[in-house]
């Protein structure tokens, strides 16, 4: 049985698209499919016009698709120098270049540039992995999670620079689990649910009504109140 | 003690070149490949064959190394038979596990490799027949390097150690210094991540098994010349590879070099306090050890 159906998502360049939705609803499922990890039983995938459907994961990594997983998402015993040296064989122009952008962008991966990534703090590693992601200047932008296991501080810091990063012209898809964190940053947002699309607007129509809060987002909320109880 | 040291410095470092394939594959396919310490004896059989072949159409390449049982045809042989092993492997893969990768479970996996390993012993014994042999029959005398202690070493064995630890060096710039030794390293640490980065990861599994394949070989005939070869080789080195892989850390290609040698070095040393008929209780006691201890090996991720 598919654990994804009915679900249509589309993000523009320089546009940030959230989706949302409680556990097992199929959010990580839709970006690893994006992001062809997982195959598709139906349906199709497309970027700029292009049919992407059934394209192997380092291929789409090649032509512009870049994904973060929420998990795992650095090489850890590598330093971060060979963790950026390894993202940009990706690039198509100069990769020296790249990587001494990645660096300014990201100052901290400078300071421990020959450090192992594994030593580097939960934001530190996902600065690394967003560097990783940014480094062949990608089109499209999947991120599963990226304030996961991060301090407030820390995630406040990693979705604050999702703005910048769109504005260059990257469309980004994420999925976020910190709902109201997630819903501030974004454009639009897809409310997931039962592998199905529940709804889709606005982000911040979605994060003020409180109707359509309580709709779609309420029963979450319930939800990480009664497991904190527990 | 210190004889005891030099052999299991030896072993180890035979144990460790067939550790290495065996930790990428367990590690990048996720299952435990019990047919790979065949591939141990199908590189020393090969080498056999293609040693003979060699001398029967040139006798000249026959002629000994200054000192060594080992002849130029041995040596020729080797490197043809690491290449035929690794692309043994391979086939292997396409024919068998990737069916299985793709339709069933790994559990599936591990017992088509023991059927495969079944496969190779009997095919090898059915050919060759299943009394062991040897390279060269002419006896191999050991120098007495020292007295007291006593150590004796061959001639041969220094070549082994020579070699392996070319193979190693080999190896490690290989990983270190090339683009694709670069993406084995990134498929065999994390595969998912690896492929999101532009990596291939079916190109990587085929690199694996060659890379795999070569080193048994290569493990196989340094075996055969400490030892002799027999159609069971590579069942009597299969746990001792298989406590290297995990004394090394799962995926650590490393790991399954210094894990050879600590399994090597531990089923000698054991010897000298424990009697001769419990060595082969030496792997299982390694490997209780490190599930105990570090489970996720000396240089293995957390799962």
């Amino acid at each position: 049985m598919p654990i994804i159906h009915e679900v249509s998502v589309t993000t523009e360049p320089e546009e940030i698209v959230c989706i949302v939705g409680p556990n097992g609803a199929g959010k990580s499922t839709l970006l690893k499919t994006i992001a062809g990890l997982l195959r598709t039983a139906d349906g199709s995938i497309s970027l700029g016009g292009s049919t992407i459907t059934g394209i192997r994961p380092d291929t789409l990594a090649q032509s512009g698709v870049a994904f973060v997983p929420q998990l795992d998402n650095i090489f850890r015993t590598m330093s971060i120098e060979q963790n950026l040296a390894l993202a940009a064989r990706r690039c198509h122009g100069n990769r020296r270049q790249r990587t001494q952008e990645m660096k300014a962008l990201f100052p901290v991966l400078d300071e421990k540039f020959k450090a192992k990534a594994g030593s580097l703090s939960g934001g530190q590693r996902q600065f690394l992995a967003v560097a990783m992601a940014l480094i062949a200047e990608p089109s499209l932008l999947l991120l599963d999670e990226p304030s996961a296991g991060l301090s407030p501080k820390a995630a406040d810091e990693v979705l604050g620079m999702l703005r910048g990063i769109a504005e260059s012209g990257v469309a980004i898809l994420m999925v976020e689990q910190n709902v109201k964190a997630g819903l501030r940053v974004s454009d639009r947002a897809y409310v997931l649910a039962e592998g199905r699309n529940q709804h889709e607007g606005d982000a911040q129509t979605l994060l003020t009504d409180p109707v359509l809060g309580e709709i779609y987002l309420g029963a979450r909320r319930e939800e990480s109140h009664a497991a904190k109880s527990v | 003690m210190l004889q005891s040291l030099f052999d299991g410095i030896l072993v180890g470092s035979i144990l460790s070149l067939g550790a290495i394939g065996l930790t990428l594959i367990m590690h990048i396919l996720r299952f435990a490949n019990f047919s790979h310490a065949e591939l141990i004896s199908l590189g020393a059989y090969f080498t056999l064959t293609l040693d003979k072949t060699i001398t029967a159409l040139s006798s000249v390449l026959a002629s000994k190394l200054p000192a060594l049982s080992v002849s130029v045809s041995l040596i020729i042989a080797m490197l043809l038979a690491l290449l035929i092993t690794g692309i043994i492997a391979a086939i292997i893969d396409v024919l068998v596990f990737k069916r299985l990768r793709d339709n069933a479970g790994p559990l599936t996996m591990v017992f088509a490799s023991f059927g495969i390993a079944l496969i190779m012993r009997n095919v090898i014994g059915l050919v060759y027949g299943l009394k062991s042999t040897h390279y060269n029959s002419d006896i191999a005398f050991a120098m007495m390097i020292s007295a007291d202690p006593l150590l004796l070493v061959k001639a041969d064995q220094l070549f082994i150690l020579a070699l392996t630890l070319v193979v190693m060096v080999a190896l490690h710039l290989l990983i270190t210094k090339t683009s694709l030794g670069f993406a084995l390293l990134a498929i065999s640490e994390n595969p998912t991540l690896a492929q999101v980065n532009g990596i291939n990861l079916a190109a990587m599994v085929r690199l694996a098994w060659l890379l795999g394949g070569a080193l048994a070989a290569i493990a196989g005939v340094c075996y055969a010349l400490n030892n002799q070869l027999s159609p069971v080789m590579g069942r009597d080195l299969v746990l001792s590879l298989f406590a290297a892989a995990i004394v090394g850390g799962i995926g650590s290609i490393y790991g399954a070099a210094l894990g050879g040698l600590i399994v090597g070095l531990a089923g000698s040393l054991a010897l000298v306090y424990i009697p001769t008929g419990y060595k082969p209780a030496i792997p299982f006691v390694i490997i209780l050890l490190a599930l105990y201890i570090r489970p996720n090996g000396l240089f293995g991720q957390e799962r």
